[in-house]
């Protein structure tokens, strides 16, 4: 047919994406190093899970808690907010590689993605009545819970449901601990057990320390924002939640679950008592205190949140196979191959 | 159906096939073809410009073989993901042919719009990937590196986040 001997080359892009989409993302990454073309063709792939597993049909769940309150603290729902950065743009301007000139640094973009999620009311109504039933205070943040550690919800100034958890520390305590777990689950299921869950956050990691410098430096810091936002309202527009963040990463209002930064909680520190307020810390070395932790947002890398969504899916396709033929029915949709 | 006339079939070199009506409807082109020209126009022989006589024999193989699979059965198989390696016995010994006999039959199966063999024929390719290094995939087939060392070492680091 044609004087040159065919060659992998001779497909095209869309065979070879085809050729490549068979692969897991874990085997497939290592692959792009083989050529440019390589590179670009898999970098699509990639890309294009990443806009499929912020879709998915996975929702986060998020138990956040003080270790003695474990039993008693409720779970949530979260909403998905966005992923700033990430579109179906490949090229040009405004897509998410519009500064890199070559290969390099591109899939460094995409593992520097976090995609955000707000664990409120939202979140909650989606999945049936019985979720209502907990404890929603009406109450202003600043009314304390007769148990210390317990969170409380209060109405933000947009309506949205504030999360809220009160941290104590004697005179002698550097930090208090804070775990937070967050999983997925797939909407319309019934919960399995909770250990075969997808878990963003594995067991054991999600206990973090929380600092009482850090404690005070944020609650120093938010309150010096609010203060300045005082005089000149037009700020405020620019709310802590919702400011566009080209560096998660590197938010030091967020506290990581873990040291890769992949799941992590940005929050909001109020010193309770306004003691920290204008000083310095060293005057409080010994002085106890209790801080409110407002949960704004649920942060996520994407490229994790992608990871654990692969996991989930080869492992509900490895369960259906053997599904009786009730759950047949009921899985339909979500696995094409039956 | 069952006293359509059998189809003719012109291949990129000239030579002349004769394959039966349910045969040569595993391609969604010809089928397709039949149904927007209409019986009388398939009394000619239908040119296949972009397929030569040795890949069309071949690929009219699979589909004789294949040819009381159900229609649909690949229609919305959107994931492939699930069974990469897959390949039914006789589709193995089938695709065992030099790669440039490889690719000529995918790129026939995807000009014919036969898609459980471009299907198999991709399967095929992922399965010589699978389990290699990039170095050993330039080498079986044939790719040049046109990246720098540099380049490769920036690339590679930029994708630890995967190592879990």
């Amino acid at each position: 047919m044609s004087p040159d001997a065919l060659c992998l080359y001779s497909l095209p892009n869309e065979i070879l994406v085809s050729i490549l989409s068979g692969f897991e993302t874990q085997t497939l990454l290592p692959l792009a190093v083989v050529s440019r073309r390589f590179h670009s063709i898999i970098l699509r792939i990639i890309h294009f899970r990443l806009l499929l597993a912020v879709v998915s049909d996975y929702k986060v769940f998020l138990e956040a808690y003080h270790p003695s309150t474990r039993h008693s603290d409720p779970s949530l729902f979260c909403s998905y907010l966005g992923t700033d950065g990430l579109s179906a743009k490949h090229e040009g301007e405004g897509s998410l590689y519009e500064d890199c000139a070559s290969e390099k640094g591109r899939f460094a973009k995409l593992g520097a993605l976090y995609s955000r999620f707000s664990p409120d009311r939202l979140g909650m109504q989606g999945l049936g009545g019985s979720l209502l039933g907990w404890r929603v205070a009406t109450g202003a943040p600043d009314q304390a819970t007769p148990n210390p550690t317990q969170p409380s919800y209060a109405e933000g100034d947009d309506g949205s449901m504030k999360v809220l958890h009160n941290l104590n520390l004697d005179a002698d305590e550097l930090f208090v601990q804070f775990c937070a777990y967050a999983t997925l689950i797939k909407v319309g299921e019934r919960r399995a057990s909770f250990f075969s869950e997808p878990k963003l956050v594995q067991s054991g990691q999600g206990v973090m320390r929380v600092w009482k410098q850090w404690l005070q430096d944020r609650a120093c810091a938010l309150w010096e924002q609010e203060q300045g936002q005082d005089q000149t309202p037009e700020v405020r527009l620019d709310r802590p939640s919702t400011t566009s963040c080209p560096s998660i990463g590197s938010d030091k209002n967020i506290l990581w679950t873990d040291y890769r930064k992949n799941v992590g909680l940005r929050v909001a520190v109020r010193d309770r008592e306004g003691l920290c307020y204008g000083k310095a810390a060293f005057e409080l070395d010994d002085v106890p205190m209790s801080f409110s932790l407002e949960i704004q947002e649920l942060v996520v890398r994407t490229t994790h949140l992608m990871l654990v969504v692969e996991t989930a899916t080869k492992d509900t396709r490895k369960r259906s196979g053997k599904a009786l033929v009730f759950g047949r029915f009921a899985s339909v949709s979500s696995s094409p191959e039956i | 159906m069952s006293s359509s006339k059998p189809l003719t079939l012109s291949s990129s070199d000239g030579e002349e096939i004769l394959v039966d009506r349910e045969v040569a409807e595993r391609s969604i082109l010809i089928k397709n073809m039949v149904g927007d020209l209409g019986e009388e126009a398939m009394e000619e022989p239908i040119p296949i410009p972009n397929v030569n006589a040795a890949v069309l024999k071949k690929v009219i193989e699979w589909c004789i073989h294949h040819k009381h699979d159900p229609p649909s059965a690949n229609e919305d198989d959107s994931d492939s993901r699930k069974k990469s390696t897959d390949i039914e016995e006789w589709d193995q010994k089938f695709m065992q042919v030099d790669q440039e006999m490889l690719f000529e039959i995918i790129l026939a199966a995807n000009y014919l719009d036969i898609k459980a063999l471009l299907d198999v024929g991709c399967k095929t390719v992922a399965n010589m990937i699978k389990g290699k290094s990039p170095e050993e995939i330039r080498k079986t087939f044939n790719i040049q590196n046109d990246f720098t060392p540099e380049e490769e070492d920036q690339i590679r680091r930029e994708n630890e986040w995967a190592e879990e």
